[in-house]
Parts: structure tokens; C-alpha cells; sequence
């Protein structure tokens, strides 16, 4: 059996001594830290097109994905949600960012109207900004961006892309579009990831389930990571130096697995009659 | 004579990916005025140098600085007549004292070969690239203040009522970009500012302090703070490194730096002043707690009474089974032939 040192000579007092102060031995205690945080947008479509199972799927996804989402981006990072939708008209279902932990009672969406798609576009490029739901100094990532439709825009969209395409907080963040169904202008949701590799079609409803869930937890997951920085010679606009990595490209390679795994896998059959839309 | 402290704090994510701490800060005090400055150099595989970068940014800044200071009313009288004049020069020559040192530097110190494979792939890039930094400069006179900042950071005036504002600010930070004084036409990004007054503290940070609260009025409030333990500034510099260290590995995980100009007599004045403010956030900050808490205990019984809905629907429907079992026993027991 091994000797215990019972030597406690040069032990100091200083040695027991906490290191943490409270509030009371050090003010600036009574100011904790914030955590690093993230936002990830969802922009769906309520549409009158999306009734019945499509919306309800929609529900059922979003109400699951919630707890899942919990915890993606590690303990330093709070993963906030802000959702809007749009049919006649937008409304944002969060008055501001939440913090995930704290929304995570999803109150079912009901569609009904048009697809209002540019206003929609609109009014995330205004609330897309330091003076508003981005204000946060804690903010430490560019946002993540889901957009999600099953049809056409029915209003004058390009004013609002144009938009939102000029923001700088959209132009750095994950940009990503999932189609449901055939009857969607995919053209239109690849100018607004900017790559129609952004762009992803749900056949049915287990693909379109499964995809919300997987590019939900995949994207916030990427969005909120600390990784290495690298970064690039100085940008066209000059006064602007990049410091962090280009997410949306590892989100690319990203895509391409979830189509194999999703569109082509067990998860969601083309042909199963009963998930059809 | 004016008073300052610095301090700086390596990251925690720099000390996990064991990456050198790129912050740098200084300040010099004088008689009739006082310099706080900071840079934050920055991160990534091209900015190679940018902790020497950042070094060569706090020491232009102050030089500069210096230079124009060195007849005090002769500059006085300048800034006065025409400010955004006089700071468009101190701005010039900052930059032009930057690159100086940067092209002497790199001169006696070419790259190594470890340093040119790493960035191999792209021969276009100037060789400031390497050194790539941001810079925040403060300087408190006898009736005037005035500061420049090239990048994001935090910029803090303290007045005299102990009031906290933040007078200039990066127009071009989002997400991870950032201004630099390594770009190409840096001087675009240059914002500075001038005022008449007598404020009690100027500080000015790099972003990892602010990026670690959650929000503008936190970040403010912290300065007040920091006023209220100016007196002693070798407790207080020991206060802010315990607590960046805090901030750091529970919040912003950047490097965390500070540089603080005060001029005491005008802080020994103002204590009043700054302790009802303490004594105002600490109100506020008890008051918003229990509102937290009031909300937090609302919720609680909302979900105890949508549990309790919930289980009531579950009594209901399986007394509705239990009778429909009851009527299905009934109906069997009639059809059963009599014994």
C-alpha cells in the first residue's frame, strides 16, 4: 500500500482560497456573462395551398424538432428561433428571437390566404438587423435561414429578394429553401439561397418531415460551431475583413447527403401512396 | 494627473485551440491629458502576425497621439477650430506610422517557411494582410475628449452624471467581418469623434467584452461599475481580470482586452453620483429578477394546469372506456344462453 504524504508544509492558505468571487466581493460579478448566441429564422408559407395534411406535417415537424434543436450548438451557445409566416399578408409568430429552451410550446400554424412571399422577404430584411432582432452584442453567428413553400409567389417578389439579397447579415448567413411538391418555382427559392444546391423537394410527407427536421438540427449545428477560423484576402468592398469560415459551403456538402439519405432512402418512398401529397 | 489601467485576458478558445492572444492594449497619462488604446488582432490563418499587427497598432496609436499633443495649446486650439480636420490628420498619420512599422518589420523578419506555406495558396494578398488588427483609441483632456476606432470594439464615455454612451462605433462589423486597418482602403473605415466636456472615465474595449453581455444597456452598466472601482485601480485592474476571465470561458471565448483613462479629482467628484447609479442598476436589477421569477412561476402553473387539464381528459376518457367495457360485458352476458 502506498505511503500517504501527510506533509502539509507547503501547503499555504492560499491554497483553499475560492477562486470565484461573488457579487459582493466583486461588483462586476453581478453581471454575469452572456452566452454566444445564434438566430435561425424559419419563413414558412401558410398559404391556403399548404391546408390539410401539408400544414399539419408542418406542425407535427416543427413541434418535434424543437426539444431536438436543444443543446445543438454545445453549452456555450444559446440557439435562438424566430418564425415568420406569410400567406395574405406576414406574421411573425415570435415577437423577437426566442431562446430555444424557452419556445418549445409550438402552436399549430393554419393556412389560408396567398403566397405573400415578397413581403415576407421584406420584412425579414428589416427585422434582420443590429437595430432589431439581431441587436444582441452576444451575437456571435450569422444567422441560418429556412424557408419553406409549396407554391408561386403571388405577389411582387423580386422587390423584396432584392432586398434581403443586399443585407449583409443574409448574405453571410445559411441559407436554405425546401420545396413541397411539384407546384413550387424553384427557381425563384434558388435566387433566394443564391444556389439552386440550396434547394431541397420534399415529395411527400415522411420526406418532408424528415428534411425539416435534418436541415433544422444540421444547419443550426453548423451555424452556432466554433470552428477554426480561416479566412480570405481582403473582399471586393475593401474595408471589410472576413474572420470566419464560409458555413454555407460545408452546409452544401451537407445537402447532398441528406438528398441520398432522405429522398432516396428508407425514410421517405416516392411511391408510398399513403405519404403522397 | 490623469490615471488608467489595462488589461488584458486570453481568450478561451484560444487557449483550447492553443492559438497566441492577439489583443493588445496600452495608455499613457500625462499631466493635462490621458490615452487609453486597444487592437485586436485578427484570427485566422492568413493574419499571421496579427498579434504583432495589434502590438504596432496600440503603439502607433499612441505615438501619434503624442505627436500631435506635444504643444498642448497650441493642439487645443487646433481641435477646437476644426476637429473633423484635425482628426482626419491624427488619422493619416496613424496609418501612415502603422505601415511604417509593419514594412521595418517585415523587412528584418521575412517570413518564415512555415508562415509562407500557410499562405501559399493566394499570392495576391498585401503584406499588411498579416498583420491585420483593428484599433480603438480614447483621450480625456483638461475640457475635451476625443477618440478615432478603425474595427469593432467597445467605445465608452462616462460623464459627469455618470451617464454612459457610446459615441462612435464600426458602421461595418456583422457576424465575423469586421473593418481593419489592414485593408485596402482602411481609411474608409475610419470613425472618430469630438466633444467639449469633462467626462469621468473613458474605456474603450475589443469585442470580445462586449460579445460576452447580452445586451447594450448590460454592457453600459458594466461601466458604471468599473467607475465605482476606479479609486484603487490595482483592485480594480485585479477585479477585471478575474471577471474577463469569467467572461471569456462562459461567454465570448475571444480574447478580452481594456484600456481606461480617468482623471481621479474629477472621479473623486463624481463618486456620488456613480454610486446612485450602482445603487439604481442594483434596484433595477432585484426588481427585473423578481419579475422573472413571477413569470417563471406563472408558467410553471400554466403547465401544472395544462398537465392537470390533460390527466382530467385522460380520467374522462377512460370512464367513457370503462362504460363502453361495462355496456360490451352487459351486451355478452345477454346474448349468453341462460344457464
Amino acid at each position: 500500500m502506498a505511503e500517504m504524504n501527510l506533509d502539509f508544509e507547503d501547503v499555504t492558505f492560499s491554497d483553499f482560497k475560492d477562486e470565484s468571487q461573488s457579487e459582493f466581493d466583486n461588483p462586476l460579478e453581478s453581471l454575469p456573462p452572456a452566452k454566444k448566441n445564434m438566430v435561425m429564422f424559419f419563413v414558412i408559407d401558410t398559404s391556403s395551398s399548404m391546408a390539410g395534411s401539408r400544414i399539419d406535417t408542418m406542425n407535427e415537424a416543427m413541434r418535434n424538432v424543437l426539444p431536438e434543436l436543444i443543446g445543438v450548438g454545445g453549452t456555450n451557445t444559446d440557439l435562438r428561433i424566430a418564425v415568420l409566416t406569410f400567406s395574405s399578408g406576414t406574421e411573425w409568430i415570435t415577437s423577437e428571437p426566442m431562446i430555444l429552451e424557452e419556445y418549445q410550446d409550438w402552436k399549430d400554424l393554419v393556412a389560408d390566404g396567398v403566397t405573400d412571399l415578397g413581403e415576407a422577404l421584406t420584412e425579414l430584411n428589416e427585422k434582420m438587423s443590429r437595430k432589431s432582432f439581431l441587436r444582441a452584442p452576444s451575437l456571435s453567428y450569422a444567422p441560418v435561414v429556412f424557408l419553406i413553400t409549396d407554391g408561386f409567389p403571388t405577389d411582387n417578389y423580386q422587390k423584396g429578394l432584392e432586398l434581403i439579397k443586399n443585407n449583409k447579415w443574409f448574405q453571410v448567413g445559411i441559407k436554405m429553401a425546401l420545396a413541397l411538391g411539384d407546384g413550387v418555382d424553384m427557381d425563384v427559392l434558388a435566387e433566394f439561397t443564391g444556389d439552386e444546391a440550396f434547394v431541397v423537394q420534399a415529395n411527400n410527407l415522411s420526406q418532408m418531415k424528415a428534411l425539416i427536421r435534418t436541415i433544422a438540427v444540421t444547419s443550426s449545428q453548423i451555424g452556432s460551431s466554433s470552428m477554426p477560423l480561416v479566412s480570405e484576402d481582403l473582399l471586393a468592398p475593401g474595408d471589410v475583413v472576413k474572420r470566419g469560415p464560409t458555413k454555407q459551403e460545408q452546409m452544401k456538402e451537407i445537402l447532398q447527403d441528406i438528398r441520398i439519405d432522405i429522398m432516396n432512402g428508407a425514410e421517405g418512398s416516392y411511391f408510398d401512396v399513403e405519404d403522397g401529397w | 494627473m490623469y490615471k488608467g489601467l489595462c488589461c488584458i485576458v486570453q481568450g478561451a478558445d484560444h487557449i483550447a485551440q492553443n492559438i497566441i492572444c492577439q489583443d493588445n492594449a496600452g495608455g499613457r497619462y500625462y499631466e493635462r491629458y490621458g490615452a487609453a488604446v486597444v487592437a485586436d488582432g485578427h484570427g485566422g490563418t492568413k493574419y499571421i502576425r496579427s498579434d504583432i499587427g495589434s502590438r504596432f497598432a496600440v503603439e502607433s496609436a499612441l505615438n501619434t497621439i503624442d505627436a500631435f499633443m506635444a504643444d498642448y495649446d497650441a493642439f487645443t486650439r487646433a481641435i477646437r477650430a476644426n476637429s473633423s480636420y484635425i482628426l482626419t490628420k491624427i488619422g493619416e498619420q496613424f496609418f501612415a506610422r502603422w505601415t511604417d512599422k509593419i514594412e521595418a518589420y517585415h523587412r528584418e523578419h521575412p517570413l518564415t517557411p512555415e508562415e509562407t506555406e500557410k499562405i501559399s495558396d493566394d499570392q495576391s494578398m498585401s503584406l499588411y494582410t498579416f498583420y491585420g488588427s483593428t484599433i480603438l483609441a480614447a483621450v480625456m483632456a483638461e475640457d475635451y475628449y476625443y477618440g478615432f476606432l478603425v474595427g469593432d470594439g467597445g467605445f465608452v464615455v462616462v460623464n459627469e452624471e455618470a451617464c454612459v454612451s457610446i459615441p462612435i462605433e464600426d458602421q461595418n462589423s456583422y457576424a465575423n467581418y469586421v473593418s481593419s486597418i489592414c485593408s485596402r482602403n482602411a481609411f474608409d473605415a475610419f470613425a472618430s469623434f469630438y466633444r467639449e466636456g469633462t467626462p469621468l472615465c473613458l474605456a474603450v474595449s475589443t469585442d470580445g467584452l462586449i460579445k460576452s453581455f447580452g445586451s447594450e444597456e448590460d454592457f453600459k452598466n458594466y461601466h458604471v461599475l468599473l467607475s465605482a472601482s476606479l479609486q484603487d485601480l490595482d483592485k480594480c485592474r485585479e477585479s477585471i481580470e478575474k471577471n474577463f476571465r469569467k467572461r471569456t470561458s462562459q461567454g465570448s471565448g475571444d480574447d478580452i482586452s481594456i484600456s481606461l483613462v480617468t482623471d481621479p479629482q474629477r472621479l473623486k467628484a463624481g463618486m456620488d453620483r456613480i454610486n446612485e447609479k450602482v445603487s439604481e442598476q442594483l434596484e433595477k436589477k432585484k426588481n427585473r429578477e423578481q419579475e422573472e421569477e413571477r413569470a417563471r412561476l406563472k408558467a410553471q402553473k400554466e403547465e401544472d394546469m395544462r398537465r392537470m387539464r390533460s390527466l382530467e381528459g385522460n380520467v374522462v376518457q377512460l370512464q367513457r372506456r370503462q362504460e363502453e367495457l361495462k355496456r360490451q360485458i352487459q351486451e355478452l352476458l345477454e346474448q349468453m344462453p341462460r344457464m
